[in-house]
């Protein structure tokens, strides 16, 4: 069972939802291998059509909101996400494959930033809605780098210093 | 020339520079050194005894300010004649300040050039000191006692949160204590946590981004121009920027609030000098 988990997070972002619910990017999907599609639709209005995936198709459901997707992701083979740095970060933590799919409906769309960013040092891939088909059909998810731990240890020695305390 | 008015010394001290726009002048830069000086003790030493040296200081402040501001007024209405001429018009029926009985300050204060000159020397102490606190802020503590500090901690929402308790996990717990958490809410809130910061008047403040850090950064920065708390302000800046400071970031940048701010990606640093880049947080 290989599992891509679409999240939109707390906003509606229908472009996306409508985008892979298309019959193109579905076969494309399950061409590469992949047998299920879960997707997290958070406040939008397009419903996405379910299917059991019987007869060579993928399987597609779909939920509005959950407490914690940190399950739906452990259990991903890939991600398709919007570009909040929460899911971005929670994704890229557990090294799953990671497309971000900006939102151009956004009034300040600072947040393409940090997607693109990322995407120049090849952690994830960073599609508009319209592309998302080409980039999962042309690009090679092996080819992504694992995203670096977190290190604190510079902030927290520049205020140590600041604050006249001794770094150990 | 008049004589002097005043017992203290050093009224006689300023009379015998002879010229009074001097004497003016030498007054307003000696208060605003007197008001820098007298915050700089508090600033220094306010950590190891909490609270009885910072009541001094204030009162000592008080009592600096005042002085000048009463001597200065004093003898610029009795001895410069120029000087009330030129304000002739505004003192009109309000009799010549020479006829004035000299050592009567509640007569003294009721005079337009009491006010002209209390409202000139306290802006200009005023701006002396901001100008101060902005240029000592950003010059890292020079502590004797290595006691822990208060801290107030803002948290804003998920993606903020999450930064800011990876930097904290990083921190010597025993040193930043006690530590008190603001956790941003929707609704305006700003009079709580003035009151919140006014109760624990803290050492410094961590913060990193959501908008409601602003009013607390302005309160504290306020509190230090007034001298009531020297309070370090640490801002990080969301990695979730990368190219363009956040609104709240821009404003903490520009108004040179914060003692320490910090970028999560180097092209900011390129594009803000005084920002410090610091890699990854998340």
């Amino acid at each position: 069972m290989k599992i891509v988990f679409v999240t939109v997070g707390t906003t509606s972002f229908d472009a996306l939802v409508k985008v892979v619910d298309t019959k193109q990017v579905k076969e494309e999907l399950f061409n590469k291998g992949y047998t299920h599609l879960l997707i997290q639709m958070g406040r939008g209005s397009f419903i996405p059509t379910k299917s059991a995936g019987e007869d060579g198709c993928l399987a597609v459901d779909y939920f509005t909101f959950s407490s914690s997707i940190a399950d739906n992701l452990k259990s991903a083979s890939l991600v398709i996400s919007h570009a909040g740095s929460g899911s971005i970060f929670e994704t890229l933590r557990l090294r799953k494959p990671l497309i971000v799919v900006v939102n151009e409906d956004l009034m300040d769309n600072h947040q393409s930033e940090l997607a693109e960013e990322l995407a120049a040092r090849k952690h994830l891939f960073c599609a508009r809605p319209q592309m998302l088909y080409n980039i999962i059909a042309s690009r090679n998810l092996e080819d992504l780098l694992p995203y670096p731990p977190a290190d604190a240890k510079p902030v927290a020695k520049l205020i140590n210093r600041f604050l006249g305390f001794a770094n150990d | 020339m008049g004589q002097p008015v005043h017992g203290l010394s050093w009224v006689r001290t300023a009379i015998a520079l002879k010229t009074k726009e001097g004497v003016a002048i030498t007054g307003i830069v000696i208060t605003g050194l007197g008001l820098c000086l007298c915050n700089d003790w508090q600033g220094y030493e306010f950590q190891s005894s909490r609270y009885s040296v910072g009541h001094l200081n204030r009162y000592l402040l008080l009592y600096v300010a005042n002085t000048w501001m009463y001597g200065i007024c004093l003898f610029t209405t009795s001895c410069s004649r120029d000087l009330v001429t030129l304000h002739g018009t505004m003192i009109a029926g309000l009799g010549h300040p020479m006829e004035l009985d000299s050592g009567n300050y509640l007569s003294m204060a009721l005079t337009p050039i009491f006010i002209v000159t209390f409202i000139v020397i306290a802006t200009i102490s005023i701006l002396i000191r901001i100008i101060y606190v902005i240029s000592r802020s950003s010059k890292p503590l020079k502590r004797v006692a290595h006691e822990p500090l208060s801290t107030l901690i803002v948290l804003g929402s998920g993606g903020h949160t999450a930064e800011m308790l990876n930097l904290l996990s990083e921190l010597q717990k025993d040193k930043f204590v006690p530590r008190i958490y603001i956790a941003a809410s929707t609704d305006n809130m700003s009079l709580q946590k003035a009151q919140a910061l006014e109760t624990s008047l803290v050492d410094q403040i961590l913060c990193n981004g959501p908008g409601t850090c602003i009013p607390l950064c302005i309160i504290a920065f306020f509190f230090k121009v007034v001298g009531i708390r020297w309070s370090s302000i640490f801002y990080v800046e969301s990695i979730a920027r990368v190219r363009k400071l956040s609104l709240s970031g821009l404003l903490l940048y520009k108004l040179q609030m914060a003692d320490q701010f910090f970028v999560q990606w180097p092209q900011l640093e390129k594009k803000y000098p005084q920002a410090h880049y610091v890699g990854c947080l998340m």
